[in-house]
C-alpha cells in the first residue's frame, strides 16, 4: 500500500482494501454494538473517512486498525445518544447493551446471549475471534491496557461457554448458572 | 480452538451464528460511500461549519504529534503511606482497570508444611494508589520500585511506585504506544515495554532519564516479554498473524540488549502469549494460547527443542526461583470447574498433572522466597489470588481482593520487602 499520489492506483487499491474488510467490520459492528442498524452506519462512516483521506490512510502502518477505532467510536456515540434521547423522551434509563429490539441472529438465542455479555466483554471476544485480532490489538483498538483485553476475554469466554450448550456441537439455550 | 476433554466452542462459528442473516451482504458500495460523503459535504457548505472536520481532525493531529508528558492530565494519585506491618515476607500487588493498586502482604510460609500444602498467611491487605487506565505491572529488586504501564484515553505511560514508602510517583511519557507487557532489565536502570496495535515494537525506557531512548522493531503482534536473567538478552513473543484462517506459527524474537538488535527468530506454536526464563538462562518457555502448548527454547541453539502439550488457552508462564518447574496458566473455559495451572518439570520437559486454581485465570507471580506461586483468577462477583505452594503443588486457599469483578484486574506482580 505504498501509493501517494497515485490516484488511480489508490482508488483501486482502496476498492481491492474495502472488498477484503468492509464485510468483516459489518459483522464484527453488529455484534460490537449489539445494534445492526447504527453497525451499518458507523462502517459505512468509517470507510467513507478512510476513502475521503485513502492517500493518508493507506500508508499507516494499518489502515484497518485506523477505520476500525473510528467505527467503533461512532457507534458508541451513536448509542449514547440514542439512549440520552431515549431516557429524555420515554424517562426510561436503559443499559447501552440492550439488544435493539425485533433483531435476531441465525440463532435468536444466541443473538440474545451475545448482546446481553456487558458491553466491554462482547466487543473484546467479537474483535478477537470475529475480527481476528490479537489481544495487544484488541487493546488498542478499544483504548485499554493489555491487561484489561486480556481479562476482559477470560471473563467473555467463559461466560459465552458457560450460556452455550454446546456438548453436541450445536448452540443452544442458555444453560442456567449461578455465578459467584 | 478444541477443549480438552472433548467439549468444544469455536468462538468464530458462535459470533457468526449469532449474526443476523446477510449481515456481511449489507456493506455499502464504494458508490454509496460516495453519495454519504457528497451528502455530508453539502450539509457542511449549507452550515458553512468547518468545525466539523476540525472536530475529526484536531484529535488526530494532537495524538499522533504530541506525546503524553506525563506531568499533565490525569495525575497520579497516592493513598498516602501505608506501612507494611512487621513481619512480612513479601507482597503481592495488583493493578485493576479502574485505576487502582492494591498491596497484599503475606507473612512466611509456615515450615511444618505437609503434603497438604501451605498458604501463606495475610498480614494486610491495602490499596497504595490510584491511577487511571493502569495495566500490565512489573517489579524492580534492584530498586525496590515497581512499574505500571498505563494508558488513559492516548495518553501512555509508566509509573514508578515506590515499594519503600508505597507511593506513586511521576508518570513516563510513552506517547501514544498502547503499552503491554512489559520487563525491568535486572540493574533496574532499563524497562522494556511492548506496544500494541499498530507499530509493533518495543519501547526502550531510560527509568533515570525517565525517557524512551530506542524503539526495537519485532515481530507482527507481539504479546509477551522476558529478559534473560543477566539482562543481556531479551525473548519477545509475536503472533506474526492472527487475521485470515489459517493459523500462523508464532515467533519469538531474541534481542541482544547491548545493540538493541533482533539476533534470531525462533519458530513456536500458534498465538503464543507467554514468555519466561529459566534462572540459569538455558531455557525459555513459551506458551502458544491457539495450539495449547508450551514450547520449550534453548537460548545455547535459539531453537526449539520441546513442544508439550497444556491446558487450554495457555497464557502466563513462570518459572520457579529453583528452576526445577515452569507453570502455565491456562485461561480457556473449563466449565464448569477453574482453570488450572500446569507445572512442566524443566529437566524431563514434560507435564505434571494440573493443578485447579480458580475460574478466570489469567497471570502467575513467584514469590520472592521461591515457595509460592500466585494466580489471579476469580468471578465477576470477585478477583483472588489463589497460592500455589510449589513444593507440593497443591493450591491453598484463595484471597479475595474484595469486590473488583475479575475482568477488572489486570496486573499481578510478587515484590520482596524492601
Amino acid at each position: 500500500m505504498t501509493l501517494a499520489g497515485r490516484p488511480e492506483t489508490a482508488t483501486a487499491d482502496f476498492e481491492s482494501w474495502y472488498r477484503e474488510e468492509g464485510p468483516r467490520l459489518v459483522q464484527v459492528l453488529t455484534l460490537a454494538l449489539a445494534d445492526p442498524e447504527v453497525a451499518k452506519d458507523s462502517a459505512d462512516e468509517a470507510f467513507a473517512r478512510a476513502y475521503e483521506r485513502w492517500p493518508r490512510v493507506s500508508v499507516m502502518q494499518s489502515p484497518t486498525g485506523w477505520t476500525y477505532r473510528v467505527a467503533l467510536n461512532h457507534g458508541k456515540r451513536r448509542l449514547l445518544r440514542r439512549q440520552v434521547e431515549r431516557t429524555l423522551l420515554l424517562r426510561q434509563t436503559r443499559e447501552t447493551s440492550t439488544p435493539q429490539e425485533g433483531t435476531h441472529g441465525r440463532d435468536a438465542d444466541l443473538w440474545a446471549i451475545v448482546a446481553g455479555l456487558p458491553r466491554r466483554q462482547r466487543t473484546a471476544i467479537v474483535l478477537r475471534y470475529l475480527g481476528d485480532f490479537s489481544e495487544l490489538q484488541v487493546a488498542h483498538l478499544m483504548g485499554i491496557s493489555a491487561g484489561a483485553a486480556s481479562a476482559s476475554l477470560s471473563a467473555a469466554r467463559r461466560r459465552l461457554a458457560e450460556l452455550i450448550d454446546n456438548d453436541t456441537r450445536e448452540p443452544r439455550m442458555p444453560r442456567r448458572v449461578t455465578h459467584g | 480452538m478444541d477443549e480438552k476433554g472433548g467439549r468444544t466452542i469455536d468462538f468464530r462459528a458462535v459470533l457468526l451464528e449469532a449474526l443476523p442473516p446477510g449481515t456481511a451482504a449489507t456493506v455499502s458500495s464504494v458508490e454509496q460511500l460516495k453519495e454519504r460523503l457528497a451528502r455530508r459535504n453539502r450539509r457542511r457548505r449549507r452550515t458553512g461549519g468547518t468545525l466539523g472536520v476540525l472536530a475529526v481532525v484536531v484529535p488526530l493531529l494532537v495524538v499522533a504529534l504530541v506525546p503524553f508528558r506525563g506531568s499533565g492530565h490525569e495525575p497520579a494519585r497516592g493513598a498516602g503511606t501505608v506501612p507494611v506491618p512487621t513481619g512480612t515476607a513479601y507482597c503481592v500487588l495488583v493493578t485493576t482497570a479502574g485505576g487502582s493498586i492494591e498491596r497484599i502482604a503475606f507473612g512466611a510460609s509456615s515450615t511444618d508444611a505437609t503434603t497438604s500444602g501451605s498458604t501463606p498467611p495475610v498480614l494486610q491487605k491495602a490499596l497504595i494508589g490510584g491511577l487511571p487506565g493502569a495495566g500490565a505491572i512489573a517489579v524492580s529488586r534492584a530498586t525496590d520500585t515497581a512499574y505500571v504501564a498505563s494508558r488513559h484515553g492516548d495518553h501512555d505511560t509508566l509509573t514508578p511506585v515506590d515499594l519503600n514508602d508505597a507511593t506513586v510517583g511521576r508518570p513516563i511519557g510513552l506517547g501514544a504506544h498502547a503499552p503491554g507487557p512489559l520487563a525491568i532489565s535486572p540493574d533496574g536502570r532499563t524497562a522494556y515495554v511492548l506496544t500494541g496495535g499498530l507499530d509493533d515494537t518495543v519501547l526502550v525506557v531510560d527509568l533515570q532519564r525517565r525517557a524512551v531512548t530506542d524503539s526495537i522493531s519485532v515481530g507482527p503482534l507481539p504479546s509477551a516479554i522476558a529478559l534473560s536473567p543477566d539482562g543481556s538478552t531479551a525473548y519477545v513473543s509475536s503472533w506474526i498473524s492472527a487475521r485470515g484462517g489459517s493459523p500462523v506459527p508464532g515467533q519469538v524474537a531474541v534481542i541482544d540488549l547491548a545493540t538493541d538488535t533482533v539476533t534470531a527468530h525462533v519458530t513456536v506454536g500458534v498465538g503464543p502469549e507467554g514468555v519466561a526464563t529459566s534462572p540459569d538462562g538455558r531455557l525459555v518457555f513459551v506458551s502458544n494460547s491457539v495450539s495449547d502448548t508450551v514450547t520449550a527454547v534453548s537460548t545455547a541453539t535459539d531453537a526449539a527443542v520441546a513442544t508439550i502439550g497444556v491446558g487450554h488457552v495457555p497464557k502466563a508462564v513462570a518459572v520457579d526461583p529453583s528452576g526445577h518447574e515452569a507453570y502455565v496458566v491456562d485461561s480457556g473455559q473449563n466449565y464448569p470447574g477453574p482453570n488450572a495451572v500446569t507445572p512442566i518439570r524443566t529437566a524431563t520437559l514434560s507435564a505434571s498433572a494440573p493443578v485447579p486454581v480458580a475460574p478466570y485465570s489469567s497471570q502467575i507471580a513467584m514469590a520472592p522466597d521461591g515457595r509460592t506461586a500466585f494466580v489471579l483468577g476469580g468471578t465477576l462477583g470477585g478477583a483472588v489470588v489463589v497460592p500455589v505452594d510449589l513444593t507440593t503443588d497443591t493450591a491453598g486457599n484463595a484471597v479475595a481482593l474484595g469486590p473488583v469483578s475479575v475482568d477488572q484486574v489486570v496486573g499481578l506482580a510478587a515484590a520482596p520487602v524492601p
